[in-house]
């Protein structure tokens, strides 16, 4: 879910941006402020390199290094 | 000519660079945006810049230039873009082009000694569209009024002359209009990546026949060259901005401690690492052979301009997620430079075209689509 879903919310909100062009490179504006705050979903609450490395030992059973 | 660069070219690189690295480190583009300064760029090393010949280094000798060709001019902004320097060298380029073939000497002259700015009004919408132009120029006795918006006028705020796009009665023309014209309403844009902009309105703006730039009805050809140099300039720009970020990221990863091993050592990191260094260096020939082009009057200059900025756009979009992502939570602070530039290169990505636009026209000009 969060592996995927933070992925999803940064395409998306760059995706705002390029069609909101200079509209959305303001700051204070909506699709700003999405697209600055997008890059924490992967990185926060157990980065999504974290998620993987549990995906692939608990979901698929893959051994250690 | 051939992909590498040559030894001149080596030469200048290492002159700019020096004299970036002395005048316009990070911390001052920085210090300039804290500072809340309206106008957004640093006069003093515009001024040493057009001095050491480098605010405009492409402009042919027969129009008073150095003729250094465009090839230098976007290794400069490349170097620019590795340290983020604030200076209106991409707006002097597109009005430079402008005012070539002897149209507008008198303008030209002082815009290549670096005395005054001009930029090029030209968008109407949030999103690049340079050929749906609702400003019109009504003939007023001798001369002309010309009213409309333009948004997104690069170098606006501090710009003396405003060259602007308008339809007449015989089609697509340009006009140099002096910013302080009655009439003219400059409002400022707060821009993600802090550089200068603005939008500008004309309300009944008069003008006398002499501000036209070469005849009128015959702007499009002058623009669609402008965008062409533009693209490149600007693709060049992201291409510094891109390798910096990956320098720096590399750099972490060879420092950073995480599970009490240096997180450059784990596979799956170096693995992106190296996929990013793959496609940096793919967008690095794709540049200089855009660059190449623009020199040599290659029939396919257009369409490698558009590919030039389409490919550095992407590269740059990702490759900066990546920097952010693997710089971790720091990545995201404003204390690291890496904010700064994601920031710059989402903003000149989508300036003339992001990769979105530039891959339809592409496919317009390849494959008649």
């Amino acid at each position: 879910m969060k592996l995927v879903g933070t992925e999803f919310i940064r395409t998306q909100a760059e995706l705002t941006m390029s069609l909101t062009g200079v509209d959305g490179l303001m700051w204070g504006s909506d699709p700003a402020f999405d697209w600055l705050h997008a890059p924490i979903g992967p990185i926060g609450g157990g980065s999504n390199e974290i998620q993987l490395n549990i995906l692939a030992k608990r979901a698929l059973d893959l051994p250690e290094a | 000519m051939t992909l590498v660069l040559t030894e001149e070219e080596i030469l200048l690189v290492d002159a700019v660079r020096a004299l970036l690295a002395r005048a316009a480190p990070v911390p001052k583009f920085r210090a300039l945006r804290d500072s809340g300064d309206p106008r957004r760029y640093d006069p003093d090393l515009w001024r040493e810049l057009a001095v050491s010949g480098f605010s405009a280094p492409q402009i042919p000798e027969s129009a008073g230039g150095l003729g250094m060709g465009y090839t230098a001019a976007g290794l400069i902004a490349e170097e620019m873009g590795r340290v983020l320097a604030a200076s209106p060298f991409h707006s002097t380029a597109l009005a430079a082009e402008l005012m070539l073939d002897g149209a507008k000497a008198d303008t030209l002259a002082p815009l290549i000694a670096g005395d005054i700015i001009v930029a090029v009004a030209l968008d109407e919408g949030a999103r690049h569209a340079p050929t749906s132009i609702a400003t019109r120029a009504e003939r007023d006795g001798g001369g002309f009024r010309i009213s409309g918006t333009k948004r997104r006028v690069v170098d606006g705020g501090i710009a003396d002359t405003l060259i602007v796009s308008a339809t007449t009665a015989e089609d697509a023309s340009l006009f140099q209009v002096p910013s302080d014209a009655p009439g003219v309403e400059i409002r400022p844009l707060d821009l993600l990546d802090g550089r200068n902009a603005a939008d500008v309105t004309f309300d009944n703006v008069v003008l006398g026949s002499e501000a036209v730039i070469g005849a009128p009805g015959e702007a499009a050809g002058r623009i669609a060259r402008m965008l062409d140099v533009g693209n490149v300039l600007l693709a060049c720009e992201l291409l510094g901005i891109t390798q910096e970020a990956f320098d720096r990221t590399i750099a972490f990863l060879k420092e950073r401690e995480q599970f009490s091993r240096r997180i450059g050592s784990f596979q799956a990191l170096q693995h992106r690492a190296a996929r990013l260094f793959c496609a940096l260096e793919l967008a690095r020939g794709v540049a200089l052979k855009a660059l190449r082009a623009l020199d040599e009057a290659d029939p396919a200059t257009t369409q490698l301009a558009s590919l030039a900025k389409a490919v550095l756009t992407r590269t740059a979009r990702e490759t900066l997620n990546e920097a952010i992502q693997m710089h971790g939570g720091i990545g995201v602070t404003d204390e690291l430079d890496i904010g700064l530039f994601f920031k710059r290169a989402r903003a000149i990505g989508d300036w003339l075209g992001d990769d979105y636009y530039h891959r339809e026209r592409l496919a317009k000009i390849v494959w008649g689509m």
